[in-house]
């Protein structure tokens, strides 16, 4: 009897801290849809499930879920052949829920009121929600899509952003700023042929879309070697600065030193960070380009060519993608740290 | 004898569980201009406030990449017995002008332009005081 208490008591707690902790829980499934869980363990998604942080819903090519948000209410609506994660990021010492779509295609209705801030990402941009309904459509080759049905989405990436209200859309290719708007004017697009344009112009010629790739990564690369040593010398001129403010405040007191600020110090100071700043966007932005965009096409070609890897076509894809490899680790990896990947 | 610890164990883990595993505070609070401003200085003083300085920047702005090494120039590691506090704030719509001190070295200006991204304020630009 006592035994069967203790197993009644463990398994309470277990229930009681998944609950606790989930984000969001399926509604709807048809076909298959898989859950992939923070631990990495994959099952077959239910009805009534719990997704935690770190969780992720897998779509086959049949398949179709539909989530709820807790405890707002919000609805997402994931579309077959999907990857869309649940990922946490800490603000301000607390944890904010991220939705992350990294392929495929997720309907969002965000609830005006509790859905406020929050934040849907993709592999090129980050989008800012308030109170809406829109499409978020994360192609193959790292090329985002968003349209917009109802309210305001704030699209951002590399230092520009684009404000879509109802019947617009934006498309983001990967490392670089939203694109121009398009006016929807009431049609629907259509994602599978969007996304599949854009897989059919790698695979047409793979070598030749990755050579574009690495011309805009040898673009970041020259870039971070322009200005990384500017950086440097300017910052040990800076420093050289602050110990001159010191010595003037010691000298002649804060006033002195308050007017050396405003005059020497602060205007320098302030352009070294822009060129700190500017080394760093080429570097993130080469690591954007490498994981989601580099990586994808790779693992395409090697399943392509998994019987034919003499191939001269994967040889000379593969050649070209270990150059790749070599330049990122040789100019971008000493610019990026552990919280960039 | 030893049952009885274990029912009290396992009792004392559901406790514990509950009190943990529970978000006690679903809805965080707001980070208002002067508190982002308080957070950002106070995270100048130790490494590990540094290597996360980027989350007090909007990102909507480059400094939203800034890391560890490239705030030195505007706010460099101070010596041992040394570190920045917040002076004083002025009042005003968003933007903010701030009096940084640094125990026993000279004062700085600097002029804060906040951006607010829902409840929350954050760093959109930093320059310096007029």
């Amino acid at each position: 009897m006592k035994k069967n208490i203790i197993f009644i008591l463990i398994f309470t707690i277990f229930a009681s801290t998944l609950y606790a902790q989930s984000i969001a829980r399926v509604a709807f499934v048809d076909g298959w849809v898989d859950v992939r869980t923070a631990a990495g363990v994959v099952d077959e998604a239910l009805i009534g499930d719990d997704l935690s942080a770190g969780s992720s819903i897998i779509t086959g090519r049949d398949g179709y879920a539909e989530l709820l948000e807790r405890p707002s209410g919000s609805t997402f609506r994931v579309s077959p052949n999907t990857v869309f994660a649940i990922r946490e990021r800490e603000v301000n010492g607390r944890n904010e829920s991220v939705l992350a779509v990294a392929v495929g295609e997720v309907a969002f209705k965000v609830n005006r009121v509790a859905g406020s801030g929050t934040l849907v990402a993709t592999n090129s941009t980050v989008a800012g929600v308030r109170g809406t309904e829109f499409v978020v459509f994360s192609g193959s080759d790292g090329t985002t899509l968003i349209a917009v049905a109802e309210g305001l989405v704030e699209v951002e990436a590399y230092g520009r952003s684009v404000e879509l209200y109802a019947d617009e859309a934006v498309e983001v290719r990967p490392g670089s700023p939203p694109g121009p708007k398009i006016q929807l004017l009431g049609r629907a697009l259509d994602f599978s042929q969007w996304n599949e344009s854009r897989r059919q112009e790698f695979l047409n010629d793979p070598v030749a879309a990755l050579r574009a790739v690495d011309r805009r990564l040898d673009y970041y690369n020259e870039k971070i070697q322009e200005l990384q040593p500017q950086f440097l010398e300017m910052t040990e001129r800076v420093l050289q600065m602050w110990a001159e403010l010191d010595r003037i405040y010691l000298e002649q007191g804060q006033d002195a030193a308050t007017q050396y600020d405003r005059t020497v110090l602060g205007p320098a100071s302030i352009n070294a960070v822009h060129i700190g700043l500017n080394v760093r966007y080429y570097a993130l932005s080469a690591l954007s380009m490498r994981r989601f965009v580099v990586g994808n096409m790779y693992a395409e070609m090697k399943s392509r060519y998994i019987t034919r890897l003499n191939d001269p076509v994967f040889i000379e894809f593969r050649n070209l993608y270990n150059e790749v490899l070599r330049k990122f680790e040789e100019i971008t990896i000493s610019r990026i740290n552990a919280t960039d990947i | 004898m030893k049952k009885n610890i274990l029912v009290l164990l396992v009792i004392f883990v559901l406790i514990i569980s509950v009190f943990t595993g529970c978000k006690q505070d679903p809805e965080p609070d707001p980070v208002s201009i002067e508190g982002r401003i308080n957070q950002f200085v106070g995270d100048l003083n130790t490494a590990s406030g540094r290597s996360g300085i980027s989350k007090h920047f909007h990102s909507s702005h480059p400094f939203s990449n800034i890391d560890a090494d490239v705030l030195i120039p505007l706010f460099p590691t101070l010596p041992d017995g040394s570190s920045y506090s917040v002076g004083s704030i002025s009042s005003g719509d968003s933007t903010r002008t701030v009096v940084i001190n640094r125990t026993s070295l000279a004062s700085i200006g600097r002029t804060f332009i906040m951006l607010a991204a829902g409840n929350n304020w954050y760093i959109l630009n930093i320059t310096v005081a007029p």
